[in-house]
């Protein structure tokens, strides 16, 4: 039986116009695949899914037309990419807000570190610990 | 045997939750008996989770087909190795691994702080606890590796099992999930030494120079998995594709961002006190997007050829998660006062400044690639609308932020710390610049216009540029002063500070996998249908198909192609890919391409298979992929660089930072 099954290997694309349009569709066979990779034997719907793209641009239909037709079909989830329209343009832009926003944030915390701070607990020190610091300072500035 | 499987993952299930409320209990209250007793049940646990993974291995390996697992895994045919690797093959096996893992990890750490840390360490050892409760409850309950094959009321076995799946098996593959494992289990290391610093209201860095090499080896293993998975989809998938933006790569992606950025920016703590909250923040992060991973990979949220059968563990992982992020997020607010920066910062133009870039740039890169693999799920709920997120999303968005993270890995080095003039960067940064131009200039002048391309390969110049004068610069300098070579000096030059010189290696592994990215834009390919004596050209390959050939050993039967390469006239010898069809896989082929693998480009044949509408012709799928093997060698040029910064420095560089005389608070205004 395996012997039957490598024989019937199924043909993958060799057509070059069918193949970029094949890789704008996901191929709904469960492998992670598109329509234009797919070469899994006897694929229930990368073979017949490339066929009727070949048949279609035969027909004198462009790439928008024949990717509407699938996605008549079969709906959004064909498509590789979300659509840049309506709900799914979040899709698109939202990455680019996160680094706007992320930006902004920098922006922020950039500010807010070079702002000198008040030194820590100088009314509550006693004078020879002062000096003792300021003395230390004083040395670890001179060192750097 | 399988009952003492059940019996050791039984055991070890109270003994973590002993260990975990000892430790707290033992901390709280004081008392050094119950923080040791919760430390020896530590071992006992990591000892019957020993106990539990050799005897699920030993069945896999006698092919003891009485266990479930073993029958849905495993098969008579298949050589010892895959067998073994059918340990995290399955839902049951590879989570008895990760729970192993964690096990180890809780020993050593345990081990290796036995005597130091002693207030942080029960706090340490409860965190790793209860994630290693979490694990057990999966193991014991939810999906046990030991059931057996009932039927009736005996215990029987059957003939032979299923196999593993046959695109498993293959090298990498039988290492890819381990050290992966190691990566995603191994951070939570730093996370647990974060929480406990948290928790002892430590104000200061013990935790991150503790944990300075944990986060490094668990990165290093998180790259070597993330790019076995890589090397194994561009050897077996047949279409030479090395990365395909599944949600489960993906997952996988997600933590090594943030542990990336977590990497960079511990920098700013160590040598300036600064980033405190940003380093919790991150080191959470990651740790949860390793659990993330896990969850995504296991229950069944999103659709992925890598993804694990669905299961019911979906809700187990949403309560782990939500538990231990809302108390992180706790502890990290009522704490800020212990985490406030302790320098200010001097210059927008300074080393500092660089660093906050870094870090947005990666986690913008890391948000953008967790919103598009959770984008369809988000459609679904809201619009009850599926639809797909793939590869042309993931490259338009994250393309573009790649190549700006790749221009602040030139950049960040050249800047000084504290502060820079434009006049020294200037300096800096001529030589890489002109590199960079003279590059573009070369590849257009060639007929390179693919805009990316460009700029990818101006940045790569630009920054390989930058690391070379690094190191030209302070081994010339120690060449001039101990008068040796510069071979020497450069050695000598790493090892007085192999954290930086290592880092510039790492840096440099990244630029090489760039090159092996961009050389992508150049791919070219063809399909044929082709009989014996038939040529094919592809670029300046001619390829002639010599013979079709076809065999079996006990694990699968094969066809293969006898396909003899020629370039220029002169002969390059035969390449012969294969066609299989294992035992195991209920007649599902696999393609075993041969591959020519040059520096500068890989030939890469597929025998797709015999025509169905052609008789008696074989389908030959041939590309070219440019540079595809500097990817790999980058790899190894990251590892090593991760190495030399493990080995400790000769020089041992103190900074000059400011000391912390007391946690600062909000002074009362001054009266008059």
């Amino acid at each position: 039986m395996l012997t039957g099954l490598i024989a019937q290997s199924s043909v993958p694309l060799s057509d070059p116009r069918v193949r970029p349009i094949g890789e704008l569709l996901k191929c709904q066979c469960g492998c992670p695949y598109t329509v234009g990779s797919c070469d899994m034997q006897n694929c229930h719907f990368a073979e017949p899914a490339r066929a009727k793209i070949l048949s279609l641009l035969n027909e004198g239909k462009n790439e928008k037309q024949i990717l509407d037709i699938f996605v008549g079909e079969y709906g959004l989830k064909i498509l590789t990419k979300p659509p840049t329209e309506g709900f799914f343009l979040w899709g698109w832009v939202t990455p680019w807000i996160g680094l706007g926003v992320g930006a902004v944030l920098i922006w922020w915390v950039i500010r807010k570190l070079r702002e000198k701070r008040p030194p820590a607990t100088v009314e509550t020190a006693s004078t020879p610990e002062l000096d003792r610091y300021r003395e230390q300072i004083e040395k670890e500035t001179q060192d750097f | 045997m399988e009952n003492l499987g059940a019996l050791s993952i039984l055991l070890a299930f109270p003994l973590a939750i002993y260990s975990f409320l000892a430790s707290v209990a033992g901390a709280w209250k004081k008392r050094p008996f119950l923080v040791k007793s919760a430390e020896r049940a530590v071992y006992a646990v990591c000892f019957l989770l020993t106990l539990a993974s050799a005897l699920l291995v030993y069945a896999l390996l006698t092919s003891d087909f009485r266990l479930a697992y073993v029958a849905a895994r495993s098969n008579r045919a298949m050589p010892a190795v895959y067998k073994f690797a059918a340990w995290w093959g399955g839902q049951e096996g590879s989570l008895l691994l990760w729970s192993w893992i964690l096990s180890c990890y809780s020993a050593v750490v345990v081990f290796t702080n036995r005597a130091k840390f002693r207030k942080m360490m029960p706090y340490v050892t409860a965190t790793l606890m209860f994630t290693q409760v979490f694990f057990l409850v999966l193991n014991a309950f939810i999906e046990p590796p030991f059931k057996v094959l009932a039927v009736g009321k005996g215990i029987t076995a059957v003939q032979d099992g299923q196999g593993l799946n046959p695109l498993l098996q293959y090298w990498t593959m039988a290492l890819h999930p381990p050290a992966l494992y190691l990566g995603y289990v191994g951070f939570i290391v730093p996370f647990a030494f974060a929480l406990g610093s948290l928790l002892i209201k430590q104000p200061g860095e013990q935790w991150i120079h503790t944990t300075r090499r944990w986060s490094l080896i668990t990165w290093g293993f998180q790259s070597c998995g993330i790019l076995l998975g890589a090397g194994w989809a561009y050897a077996v998938l047949g279409w030479g594709g090395y990365w395909g933006w599944d949600p489960v790569e993906n997952a996988s992606l997600l933590p090594w961002i943030t542990a990336t950025a977590f990497l960079h920016s511990v920098m700013m703590q160590e040598k300036k006190g600064m980033m405190k909250v940003w380093n919790m923040v991150l080191v959470s992060a990651t740790f949860f997007l390793c659990i993330f991973g896990t969850f995504l990979t296991r229950s069944g949220v999103v659709s992925s050829v890598h993804a694990f059968a669905q299961s019911q563990l979906g809700p187990w992982f949403v309560g782990f998660m939500a538990i231990g992020i809302t108390f992180t997020t706790y502890m990290i607010i009522v704490r800020l006062d212990y985490l406030k920066s302790e320098a200010h910062l001097e210059s927008v133009l300074s080393r500092e400044s660089s660093f906050l870039f870094n870090n947005l740039i990666l986690l913008a890169s890391s948000f953008a690639v967790l919103w598009g693999t959770l984008f369809p799920v988000l459609t679904e709920w809201v619009l009850g609308e599926k639809i797909t997120v793939g590869a042309p999303f993931f490259n338009k968005v994250n393309v573009p932020i790649a190549l700006f993270l790749l221009f602040l890995t030139g950049v960040g080095p050249l800047i000084a710390w504290r502060r820079s003039s434009w006049e020294s960067l200037k300096k800096a940064f001529l030589w890489p610049v002109v590199g960079g131009l003279v590059l573009s200039a070369v590849l257009i002048a060639l007929g390179v216009r693919h805009f990316y391309a460009l700029v990818s390969f101006f940045l790569c110049a630009f920054v390989a540029i930058t690391i070379v004068m690094e190191f030209w610069k302070g081994a010339s300098a120690i060449a001039a002063k101990q008068a040796t070579n510069l071979l020497s000096a450069m050695v000598e030059l790493t090892h007085r500070n192999t954290r930086r010189y290592g880092g510039y290696m790492v840096h440099m592994g990244i630029v090489i996998m760039f090159i092996g990215f961009t050389g992508a834009a150049f791919n070219q390919d063809t399909t044929r249908e082709v009989k014996i004596g038939d040529k094919v050209q592809l670029g300046h390959y001619e390829l002639t198909v010599k013979d079709v050939t076809d065999g079996q050993n006990s694990n699968y039967q094969w066809q293969r192609a006898v396909i003899a390469v020629n370039k220029g006239g002169s002969d390059l010898g035969v390449l012969k890919p294969e066609r299989r069809a294992y035992g195991a896989g209920a007649g599902e082929m696999t393609s075993e391409v041969a591959i020519r693998r040059r520096l500068n480009e890989d030939l890469y044949l597929n025998f797709a298979g015999m025509s169905q509408t052609n008789p008696g012709h074989a389908v030959l799928q041939a590309y070219i992929f440019p540079l595809v093997s500097c990817i790999w060698a980058g790899f190894w040029v990251l590892m090593m660089g991760t190495l030399v910064c493990l080995i400790p420095s000769k020089v041992r560089l103190s900074y000059p930072r400011t000391q912390v005389v007391g946690v600062y608070e909000k002074q009362p205004a001054a009266t008059k």
